[in-house]
């Protein structure tokens, strides 16, 4: 029992030699702030700068010595310390203000990284998006014009090709007498700019947008220069055909790109 | 049906090519199960209402590709290509599903 404990230690010395450096690393900076009495606007920064430093010098030495991360647990004590300290014994009391506060923000983001920016990025803005669909869809049910939920048909048929295609790379039964070489069609979905529905409507309807139309309808525009490419080849058939979908246009992205590419042969 | 994703049928005979038949699907995974799956991002772990999503997109892409080769009177699609899209750029919650074969009627 004793010499497992023991091991444990000896196992984990540097991981453990971490966390005591960053922590009095953190608490030496917290003094020193205190002592020089490093305040901006009423606010003591040791709030932001030493769970930051105690968590930076632990993660550095565990990553050299101990080769994985501890979980910044001296950047949390340090944070838990000063902040018992700065709102049970303070010579000159915290008040609540903005600066505070954000600095408070700033401590907890430095202590526990991943939820603060989960709960921000993930959490907050799901949320808000999710409440503007919500009042977008109320507003416009209490105008009267509700929001036409796929009144078009939900699938296109393939366009009428006449030559023929194929994903195969060979036709059995048929001879190929002649490659012709690589063709490409492509064709462009951009959002359309509908001039009645307003910019709430559209985050309203995002759903209900009828892609899956739309997207038919690029695939076929690709599929038919496709064939007007190959028919300017003089084939009369495609083999290897590949569709694929692209959404361009960075963070909004909302252009999508359909490629069609094949191998033009002529066959009997 | 027969689907496969090789050019031929072993041991069969292709008698007609009726060419291209395609499927796709549209996933708008809602905000609650994005905000769930981000959870499963930073603890681990499986994200079924995704994994169950994804499945039920499969395979409306798949019955949509089927019906299309029935109605041009195949009874079989080959090489058959299935694809994962992400649109919607980095708020990027919905998934397409395509795929797309070749019909063919074989004895």
């Amino acid at each position: 029992m004793l010499t497992s404990i023991k091991n444990y230690i000896i196992d984990k010395k540097w991981g453990i030699a971490a966390i005591i450096i960053g922590t009095s690393l953190g608490f030496a900076s917290a003094v020193i702030c205190v002592y020089a009495n490093l305040v901006i606007f009423g606010f003591n920064i040791m709030f932001i700068i030493s769970p930051l430093i105690a968590g930076f010098s632990e993660a550095y030495i565990a990553r050299k010595k101990y080769g994985k991360s501890t979980g910044a647990i001296s950047a949390l004590l340090i944070f838990i310390i000063i902040n018992i300290y700065g709102w049970f014994f303070p010579k000159n009391p915290i008040t609540l203000n903005l600066f505070t506060l954000g600095g408070i923000a700033l401590t907890v983001q430095a202590a526990v990284p991943i939820l603060v920016n989960y709960l921000l990025f993930v959490v907050f803005l799901g949320t808000i998006t999710y409440v503007i669909g919500l009042i977008g869809n109320l507003m416009s049910k209490l105008l009267g014009k509700e929001i036409e939920m796929a009144e078009k048909p939900k699938n296109v048929d393939l366009p009428q090709l006449d030559l023929l295609f194929a994903t195969t790379t060979d036709l059995s039964g048929k001879n190929i007498t002649q490659h012709l070489g690589i063709i490409t069609g492509e064709a462009i979905l951009k959002e359309e700019k509908d001039e009645n529905s307003s910019r709430l409507e559209k985050i309203a309807s995002k759903n209900g947008s009828n892609m899956e139309y739309k997207i038919g309808l690029v695939r076929n525009e690709a599929l038919q220069n496709l064939e007007s490419e190959a028919k300017k080849m003089g084939a009369n058939g495609i083999l290897g055909v590949n569709i694929d979908y692209k959404s361009v246009g960075g963070i909004k992205g909302s252009t999508i790109i359909a490629t069609a590419t094949g191998s033009a042969v002529l066959y009997e | 049906m027969l689907i496969l994703n090789t050019p031929n049928i072993e041991g069969k005979k292709i008698n007609e090519y009726f060419g291209l038949v395609t499927g796709e699907a549209l996933l708008g995974a809602n905000v609650y199960k994005d905000l769930f799956s981000g959870v499963r991002d930073v603890v681990g772990g499986r994200t079924s209402a995704y994994e169950e999503e994804l499945k039920k997109a499969r395979e409306l892409a798949l019955s949509s590709m089927q019906e299309k080769a029935e109605k041009a009177g195949a009874n079989a699609i080959l090489g058959v290509q299935i694809a994962y899209h992400n649109l919607g750029g980095t708020m990027g919650n919905t998934i397409m599903v395509t795929m797309y074969g070749t019909a063919v009627h074989y004895e």
